[in-house]
């Protein structure tokens, strides 16, 4: 009787340690994985992203892989970042970390010419102009992350001049048509 | 006498886009046709519109003409001004040539106030058109990524041709020069269409603006004239009146040219990114 409950007293430290060291080690270990590997290869970093990402707990990191990948391409920019960046994309909207429509606001506000900020916008013209300074705000604001993704990502100056001559032919279009609208008033 | 200064050339090139574009639109819309099937439907120029460009057009021109003989004399007097030492000289010759000088400055003036009101009737004309005309093919038929999409001629698959340069000579005028260039953009045909929304926006916003002006240098020229009659006997050229000259000289043979910029818009070949489709909105 006394070796019974010996032996139960065993079984219970035995458990409790194991439960004790379960929950000592999990978080350590998660936070720890779900961190890039600083590098400058820019190569093995949308790997590790991609990799990382596949775990379930690493998802959440999503907006800082972003960062230090926009970040990362920048100091190797070259073409081939729009297929390394499409890739990431594709992968994340398929694992269901970002929505399609997600998807596609990142890669256009970066690297399409033509911008997301009007393409979004449902109403016909003149309702839309009301607003016109948020529009402008919002189109600003994205000319900035061309810059950004054609300039200093894709070193492509060429794309980068186009969404600068769509920008200036949008606003005086816009300019023209508000004044338009409101002459009807 | 400033807001003379301010028509300069940015608001009567303006009058000159109207201009050509009546020349231009008719056939440029009629070849773009079948190249922009999947495109939205635009029709920013009917028939009402490029008759109206085309008075403002007439308008234009006919100040241009007028001017160029006024513009001309008065340059000569300004050189022999310049060339026999005249300023601040009490000499008779010299002040007779002051009073020669401001009596065809006077005449210029007058030469501008007698075109004004046709002038300004033919825009307003326009303007209202090309209101309307904006109002209900973009304004209400379209969101703004239609214009987009337009703009980005996205359908359009050919590459643009390069712009002929058009040499005119010394004395062609630079509204005559703008009809020659349209002249080449109606050869191009239809890929300039991607563009339209743009001119039309330019001619608009222009043609609001010179009304504007119109209505200010009016009022200007009206006292200037007053003060022109009582200082026709005695008093320095003014720096105003020099420069005046120089703009409408500018305006008339100047060197500086929109309608490139004007033509230029649009005519990049599309970039293809169907590799990215998928994560492209249309």
């Amino acid at each position: 009787m006394k070796l019974v409950t010996t032996g139960m007293k065993f079984g219970l430290v035995v458990m409790a340690l194991a439960l004790v060291g379960a929950c000592a080690q999990q978080p350590a270990k998660t936070a720890g994985y779900c961190q890039l590997t600083p590098t400058n290869n820019v190569d093995r970093l949308f790997a590790e992203a991609s990799d990382k990402l596949r775990d379930s707990n690493c998802q959440y990191s999503f907006p800082e892989y972003r960062e230090q990948l926009l970040a990362a391409s920048k100091g190797a920019p070259g073409p081939e970042n729009e297929a390394r960046f499409a890739q990431l994309l594709r992968e994340s909207i398929d694992a269901g970390i970002i929505s399609r429509r997600q998807g596609q606001e990142l890669f256009s506000q970066y690297f399409d010419p033509e911008f997301y900020s009007v393409k979004s916008e449902p109403r016909s013209s003149c309702t839309s102009l009301r607003r016109k300074q948020e529009l402008y705000a919002a189109m600003r604001e994205e000319l900035g992350y061309k810059r950004e993704g054609m300039l200093e990502i894709l070193d492509d100056e060429d794309r980068f001049r186009q969404a600068q001559r769509h920008y200036s032919d949008l606003n005086m279009v816009f300019d023209a048509v508000e004044v338009a609208c409101m002459q009807e008033i | 006498m400033r807001t003379l200064k301010k028509l300069d050339r940015k608001h009567l090139f303006s009058l000159a886009c109207g201009c050509a574009l009546a020349v231009s639109q008719v056939p440029a819309l009629a070849v773009s046709q079948s190249a922009s099937q999947a495109r939205p439907k635009i029709n920013l120029f009917p028939t009402s519109v490029v008759e109206s460009l085309s008075e403002t057009s007439r308008a234009a021109r006919d100040m241009e003409s007028g001017m160029y003989e006024v513009v001309a004399k008065l340059d000569k007097q300004k050189q022999a001004y310049e060339s026999t030492n005249c300023d601040n000289s009490d000499d008779q010759g010299c002040v007779q040539l002051r009073k020669a000088i401001r009596s065809t400055y006077k005449e210029m003036l007058e030469v501008m106030q007698s075109s004004i009101p046709e002038m300004r009737s033919s825009l307003d004309v326009t303007a209202t058109s090309m209101g309307g005309s904006l109002r209900g093919e973009i304004g209400r038929k379209m969101t703004p990524g239609d214009v987009q999409r337009i703009l980005a001629g996205r359908s359009a698959s050919s590459q643009g041709t390069p712009l002929a340069t058009t040499a005119g000579s010394a004395r062609q005028g630079k509204l005559s020069k703008m009809f020659s260039r349209y002249y080449e953009l109606v050869k191009r045909g239809g890929k300039q269409a991607d563009a339209l929304p743009v001119l039309a926006s330019q001619i608009y916003l222009d043609s609001m603006q010179s009304l504007y002006f119109l209505d200010l240098i009016e009022a200007e020229i009206g006292s200037q004239s007053t003060e022109l009659v009582l200082e026709l006997e005695w008093g320095e050229l003014t720096e105003q009146m020099t420069a005046t000259v120089g703009d409408v000289k500018a305006l008339l043979w100047g060197e500086t040219d929109r309608s490139e910029d004007i033509l230029e818009v649009g005519l990049e070949a599309p970039q293809q990114q169907e590799t990215y489709s998928d994560l492209l909105v249309n």
